[in-house]
């Protein structure tokens, strides 16, 4: 995220300053405000990964379209009323800019939870514990390296889930199972807190 | 630096609009694949 901001900020500077562009420059406007809108993306990035790997299909499916509909109208409106006084290039980047308002808005709204989850960690009121996640990560690269096409994907996330539920600090768990259904896999295990 | 007429502008963005929505959908497979991917 930090360096996502760096370049979204760093990239139209470096335009602005090589061309030797003016703020009253429309190009050097609707360059800054595509960084903006690059920027609102990668916001919304977290949640859109997180939607994905809950299955949360619909909510993707909306947020595009949605977002899709708004820049292209957005964008027609501002190119087929100069009256506006807004040029071209402008145009295409106020409808980016609603594009990516749209899909961090409603991707954010949909799991607001989460967004609780993030401010939580940042000012310190959660953590995370880092020593699980790094023994899972090794764990999962060696079981990768060790078995790799002579394993299978159901076994593979059944060693993956035994390991996270019998190591995690907070969890005990005697009973996993890893149900398939079409491509999705499901974990069932007991846990004692 | 900016040269070219409203027009000529207006064709520059299209084009570019369309060729960032076409390389979308083709790496579009390759970003549910490592997205949905599991270890």
């Amino acid at each position: 995220m930090p360096l996502g901001a760096l370049l979204s900020a760093g990239v139209p500077t470096m335009v602005f300053f090589a061309n030797g562009l003016t703020k009253a420059d429309p190009y050097a406007q609707a360059v800054a405000l595509y960084g903006l809108a690059a920027f609102l993306e990668l916001l919304a990035e977290p949640f859109y990964i997180r939607a994905q790997r809950r299955s949360k299909f619909k909510l993707r499916l909306v947020t595009e379209t949605i977002a899709t509909l708004s820049r292209s109208f957005v964008t027609f409106v501002l190119v087929t009323r100069p009256a506006t006084g807004i040029t071209v290039p402008l145009a295409f980047a106020f409808g980016q800019l609603a594009y990516g308002t749209c899909v961090w808005l409603m991707f954010a709204a949909a799991q607001w939870e989460f967004v609780g989850e993030g401010i939580d960690l940042m000012l310190g009121r959660s953590s995370i514990s880092w020593g699980t996640l790094t023994l899972l990560g090794t764990f999962t690269l060696q079981v990768r390296s060790n078995f790799d096409d002579s394993i299978d994907l159901h076994e593979r996330l059944y060693l993956c889930a035994l390991f996270a539920l019998t190591h995690h600090p907070v969890m005990n768990s005697s009973i996993v199972s890893c149900r398939r259904r079409g491509n999705f896999y499901y974990l069932k295990g007991r846990r004692e807190y | 630096m900016w040269a070219g007429s409203a027009d000529e502008q207006g064709v520059y963005a299209l084009v570019s609009a369309l060729g960032a929505l076409f390389v979308r959908i083709v790496l579009q497979p390759f970003e549910v694949r490592y997205t949905l991917s599991v270890p």
